[in-house]
């Protein structure tokens, strides 16, 4: 039976990000997963079927860290796979590559001279950073199509279904500029549970996160209080996956619970903003919800800081976007308010897609172009033409650039 | 077609079109045209050794895109020098979009041969409609596809073998017995063939060509490590084999025979050579071959029966293999590919018409008739210099005629006595 190793050096939300490619390759032999140690344990949760391998990615190199990676370097090297997936473009897991056959090595790889070469696939998605706002490609499906035929789109989740156990509340994202700020956050739990819709409103996060969950706990109407639990630091990854398997919805931020919740099947209401696009990291299947927060600089880049005090932010604080998500909660349809978009999640040949159900996506017709460019290329869809000089230059600039064709169509770079 | 032209063939750097490119050139010789090669291939050790160095993908990317200038300024200086009527391009032949206008402004004709399959190589839709006529292996819906991009000069053209060169080669006691095997297949390691073939692995069946890493279970099949078969070694194979497997390319393995429409170039040169080949149906093929020429399968079992039957029925693959000859000798010659192309060229647009006063500065007083015999020897333009003329000839090998001797006497001579003017 062939045997693949998967390197996922990220972080929680990209472990669940990496479902798609791990069911792929189940179907073809037996999967291995090396991933962090803090996170080996989920792993192991969500990938019953899969051999964990935990590696210390990012903890301090103690002596006694070194020899646990030693240990697990050596018993990788003994297993001999046909494959290895390495999904980061990461220095430290293009270190760990140099331990596998090149040739055998899929995704990002070290070269001759051991700097990280890209397969073409991975050539495609860089350039596409490089133009975030037309966005049109899942990241779980990024990595999913390192293998050819990967499964379904829609067999990877669970379609979404309330578990009856309430509302769940996830209050940070993965720094401050991505977290919801708590008094919107108090706001849209309260629109949520005056919908009557559930009987209990869980706050979910770290113990870091206990400060904020009191604060968002005071602003809160006094009627929600006996109903709401602090959860905080208060939850192993088991307890986590429990609670988050019986809720009726989550209302997230762009965060690795978010990804959990769609694994799981809890119906997800996500807040994209910021750094966020739901078109790369969307929850994963059909039917998500999705307020996609877009002022002419987003997706704006995580690293930078900001130069638009927030815009972003400020777009979730008028009445106007409380009004509209009260009457989007309440199935209700009003224009959206400027910058603000709402998508639903949905898959076709090549994997989740989001659809506009409200509001103005100034960036639809190039995004749908690319999708369309993707399907033909990686889901045997339909050849598409450019109609107009945009979609040529498009094109240009995402799949016909000369050396894609001139110098080696197929290899790394 | 009376009409001797100057065709310059751009071949691409690298690749399954790159003997194409070389079998056209040599075709259009043996027509009695004046041919030039753009050696693309000379470059390819160059953009691999870009990947060696240690420097970021980044930085390569820039560096990539000036060095395909460079190859195309290269290219335009053939032109120059050539003024060809025609640039052959072979697909993925290193023609930037600079240089395709370029070209058509100066009004000479360009063609591309893309021998390739239009679903999997994307650049077409953006590069077909600047050359002046494309030529596919393919019919619909990639002829609508190219006239909606522009392209109304868009004509089907299959693949072909030269005679001269697909021929059976002797082979010496040794060759025979690194060569010889019950079944043979030459080719990349394409998915649907690491499947389809691994059932084999136990049988007198040798596995020639690249892509072939990882493959385990087919490892002792595979011959030489792996590595890259040059044309010579695969009429070798081709010769030794008792039943040459052609299975056509797919990187599809729910269907391992895909009933895709064109015919690989490998059908047309085994035929040519008189071997017997077992190849998977294409929707192209009945127009090409009749049925009593090439013996075909459907599916990945009938492939495995058909192995079975005819290593044993020795007449019937001599039958197939002489009438697949008789066919391409009769229909399928690069020859005959290359007379259409140019006749395709030539209804469609003409030809542009250079040969008026043609004598160049610096040239010899009463020496342009003799020049003029030596241009169609020398690979060069009507426009050549006298001093062009004089450096192709220092660079040939062996013994110069009378005439070439003649004239490099009389560079020589003007070298010593003729003032040059001020």
């Amino acid at each position: 039976m062939p045997r693949f190793l998967v390197i996922q050096a990220a972080r929680f939300g990209d472990l669940l990000q990496t479902k798609r490619l791990i069911l792929s390759l189940e179907r073809l032999g037996r999967v291995h997963l090396l991933c962090d140690t803090g996170l080996a344990s989920l792993a192991a949760l969500l990938y019953p079927a899969v051999e964990t391998h935990a590696f210390y990615f990012h903890a301090p190199q103690t002596e006694c860290v070194r020899e646990h990676n030693s240990r697990t370097l050596t018993d990788l090297a003994d297993l001999s796979f046909d494959t290895v997936y390495n999904c980061n473009l990461s220095p430290l897991s293009n270190a760990l590559c140099h331990l596998f056959p090149r040739e055998r090595t899929v995704g990002y790889r070290p070269n001759a001279v051991g700097r990280t070469e890209r397969m073409p696939l991975l050539q495609r998605v860089a350039r596409m950073t490089a133009m975030r706002s037309t966005a049109a490609f899942n990241l779980e499906d990024v990595w999913a199509h390192l293998v050819s035929n990967p499964v379904p789109a829609d067999e990877v989740n669970p379609r979404p279904k309330p578990g009856g156990g309430g509302l769940g509340i996830i209050l940070a994202g993965r720094e401050e500029r991505r977290s919801i700020p708590p008094n919107i956050l108090a706001d849209l739990a309260s629109v949520y549970v005056q919908t009557g819709q559930f009987p209990h409103l869980y706050l979910l996060g770290t113990a870091q996160e206990k400060k904020l969950a009191h604060a968002i706990r005071r602003l809160l109407p006094s009627s929600l209080q006996p109903r709401t639990e602090d959860l905080c630091g208060r939850t192993g990854w088991k307890e986590l996956l429990d609670c988050v398997a019986s809720l009726d919805l989550v209302l997230t931020p762009d965060t690795g619970t978010m990804h959990l919740a769609a694994h799981l099947g809890a119906p997800v209401q996500a807040f994209f903003f910021s750094s966020a696009s739901c078109h790369e990291t969307g929850p994963y299947g059909t039917g998500h919800r999705i307020i996609q927060v877009a002022p002419p600089c987003a997706p704006c880049l995580e690293s930078a800081p900001c130069q638009r005090e927030l815009l972003c932010h400020k777009a979730m604080e008028g009445r106007d976007f409380l009004r509209y998500v009260t009457a989007m909660a309440r199935g209700k349809d009003i224009p959206a308010p400027p910058h603000i978009q709402f998508f639903e999640t949905a898959t076709d040949a090549l994997g989740v897609h989001c659809i506009l159900r409200s509001g103005h996506d100034p960036m639809a017709s190039q995004r749908r172009f690319i999708r369309a460019l993707l399907l033909e290329e990686y889901a045997d869809g339909e050849t598409v033409l450019p109609k107009n000089p945009g979609e040529e230059k498009l094109m240009e600039l995402l799949f016909v650039q000369d050396r894609d064709w001139m110098i080696n169509a197929k290899s790394y770079v | 077609m009376n009409k001797k032209l100057r065709i310059l063939v751009v071949l691409p750097m690298y690749g399954g079109s790159l003997p194409i490119g070389n079998f056209c050139a040599d075709a259009l010789r043996n027509l009695g045209h004046s041919v030039r090669v753009f050696e693309a291939p000379l470059f390819h050790p160059t953009f691999e050794g870009l990947k060696k160095l240690d420097i970021g993908p980044e930085h390569i990317s820039q560096i990539e895109h000036s060095f395909l200038n460079l190859v195309s300024q290269a290219i335009f200086a053939h032109v120059q020098s050539f003024e060809p009527h025609l640039v052959l391009a072979l697909a993925q032949a290193p023609m930037g979009k600079t240089l395709l206008a370029r070209l058509r402004r100066t009004g000479i004709r360009t063609a591309m041969w893309f021998v390739e399959d239009y679903r999997i190589f994307q650049y077409w839709k953006l590069f077909a409609p600047l050359y002046d006529v494309f030529f596919v292996i393919q019919k619909e819906p990639f002829l609508s596809l190219l006239s909606e991009t522009g392209q109304q000069n868009a004509v089907y053209l299959p693949l072909a073998a030269l005679p001269s060169f697909h021929r059976k080669a002797d082979l010496t006691p040794e060759e025979k017995a690194l060569y010889k095997a019950d079944i043979a297949f030459l080719g990349a390691g394409y998915p649907n063939r690491r499947l389809a073939f691994r059932p084999l692995a136990g049988k007198n069946f040798k596995i020639w060509g690249s892509d072939w890493d990882g493959e385990a279970i087919l490892k002792n099949n595979i011959q030489k490590g792996g590595q890259r078969i040059s044309s010579e070694e695969g009429l070798k194979i081709y010769s030794a084999s008792t039943i040459n497997l052609n299975l056509h390319s797919s990187v599809q393995t729910d269907t391992l025979v895909s009933h895709g429409d064109f015919v690989n170039p490998r059908t047309f040169e085994l035929a040519c050579m008189g071997a017997f080949q077992l190849v998977d149906e294409r929707s192209l093929m009945p127009e090409l071959f009749p049925d009593d020429a090439v013996a075909t399968f459907s599916s990945i079992e009938d492939m495995y029966a058909k192995l079975e039957h005819f290593l044993r029925a020795k007449d019937e693959r001599e039958a197939y293999a002489e009438k697949a000859r008789e066919i391409v000798l009769q229909r399928h010659t690069y020859e005959k590919r290359m007379e259409e192309l140019l006749r395709h060229v030539e209804e469609r647009l003409g030809w542009p018409c250079f040969e008026q006063d043609t004598r160049t500065e610096g040239e010899p007083e009463g020496i342009r008739k003799e020049i003029e015999a030596l241009l169609t020897d020398l690979s060069l333009g009507p426009h050549a210099s006298f001093e062009e003329v004089c450096a192709k000839l220092r660079k040939a090998n062996g013994r110069l005629t009378p005439l070439e001797t003649g004239v490099l006497f009389l560079d020589e001579w003007r070298k010593q006595y003729v003032k040059p003017k001020s």
